[in-house]
């Protein structure tokens, strides 16, 4: 009798041991909450594609007409590093811009989300650009920004870009 | 009797054998602390019982997770992650493939093609392989990829479908000519097809005049 109690005694804390083994799997398991939101969080895939594929439309065109507006979508839409990366780019542009008659188009062909976390996300932008001057010449090229966005106040915004 | 053995089992056989009505565990000698009768011994089994039950109760609580609160299910949302980074891969992966070509192993190179696309493409990749092959060896095409980025424009992890865009550095020499390295973007759809995921359609995104 000595050996199947110590028996039964072994197996039913062998069985409490692996129950509880499993419960901390499964607590860890639901901890992990999925990290990538990408196409999960649907709301939020939809709102930082559309804001960031506009942030790119406004503020990568200049229309020689009105020069301000380009400033004015890069003030609305970009913050941080951003913000400087585009002066350096966009600077000599928009002086031509306003000296030259130069214009610039940037259509967004495609956009896609790398990755997406709570506040912050990854996306690839596809997308063309034409650039006229005024005298009639024009020429197009490709585009491809990979682009950091932070949600600030419930809007995505351009943190940092980066020409691929 | 063996002497090493002489306070031990050898004594608790002798001593049980004469008199089977004795309880085993009320061992006679060494050992009266552990002595045993039927009110012990039934504590025991309570105790017994009481350890099983609640190692089932722990079981049962794991598998039913009344704490995992998120509404529709996280299960559900661990899944159509899992099935994205899938489709992501296959999609990266499959575009890798589509532009790496040695002439010197081009039969095995389209082979692989045609085992990771379906539908269209893949048939595309069957009937054209007599022309892919004549036209590498000709040229002495040597190509290799390397991503740059890649991301979803779509997924829907209940239909099976993604469409993926990338951008991809490819470097490419053929006989008599410069080797070139340039960078090119590309559209690709993928589609779930008896749990796994193939190439179902691919395009350059050239410039739109």
């Amino acid at each position: 009798m000595s050996g199947r109690l110590r028996a039964i005694t072994a197996g039913a804390f062998l069985a409490l041991l692996a129950s509880g083994g499993f419960l901390l799997l499964h607590l860890r398991g639901d901890g992990q909450t999925v990290d990538d939101l990408a196409f999960v969080d649907a709301a939020a895939t939809a709102s930082v594609t559309r804001d960031v594929s506009e942030a790119v439309q406004s503020a990568f065109t200049l229309d020689p007409s009105k020069p301000a507006a380009s400033t004015r979508a890069a003030h609305r839409w970009l913050t941080g590093n951003a913000v400087g990366e585009y002066d350096d780019l966009y600077g000599p542009l928009l002086s031509s811009a306003r000296k030259e008659g130069l214009s610039l188009t940037t259509t967004v062909r495609a956009a896609g989300l790398t990755w997406l976390h709570t506040d912050e996300a990854r996306l690839l932008v596809l997308a063309d650009q034409t650039g006229r001057t005024t005298a009639g010449q024009h020429r197009s090229g490709a585009a491809q920004l990979s682009i950091t966005a932070v949600l600030v106040d419930g809007r995505w915004l351009v943190t940092d870009f980066t020409l691929l | 009797m063996n002497p090493t053995d002489s306070e031990g089992r050898g004594q608790v056989l002798t001593l049980d054998q004469p008199d089977p009505g004795t309880h085993r565990l009320a061992r006679p000698s060494g050992e009266e602390g552990l002595a045993l009768d039927q009110v012990t011994l039934r504590r025991m089994r309570v105790g017994v019982v009481a350890v099983v039950l609640l190692g089932l109760a722990v079981a049962a609580l794991a598998l039913w997770q009344p704490w995992a609160g998120t509404p529709a299910g996280t299960k559900a949302s661990q899944w159509a992650a899992q099935q994205r980074d899938t489709a992501t891969q296959v999609a990266t992966e499959g575009l890798l493939s589509l532009n790496t070509i040695d002439h010197r192993r081009i039969g095995a190179t389209v082979d692989r093609w045609a085992g990771i696309t379906t539908g269209a493409l893949s048939h595309d990749v069957r009937t054209g392989r007599a022309e892919v092959v004549r036209r590498a060896r000709h040229d002495r095409t040597v190509a290799s990829a390397r991503l740059v980025q890649a991301a979803f424009t779509a997924f829907d992890a209940e239909a099976g479908t993604a469409t993926v865009i990338a951008v991809l550095e490819i470097s490419a020499s053929k006989a008599g000519a410069k080797p070139t390295t340039t960078r090119n973007r590309f559209r690709v759809l993928v589609q779930r097809e008896g749990g796994r995921w193939k190439l179902a359609y691919f395009e350059t995104l050239a410039v739109q005049q």
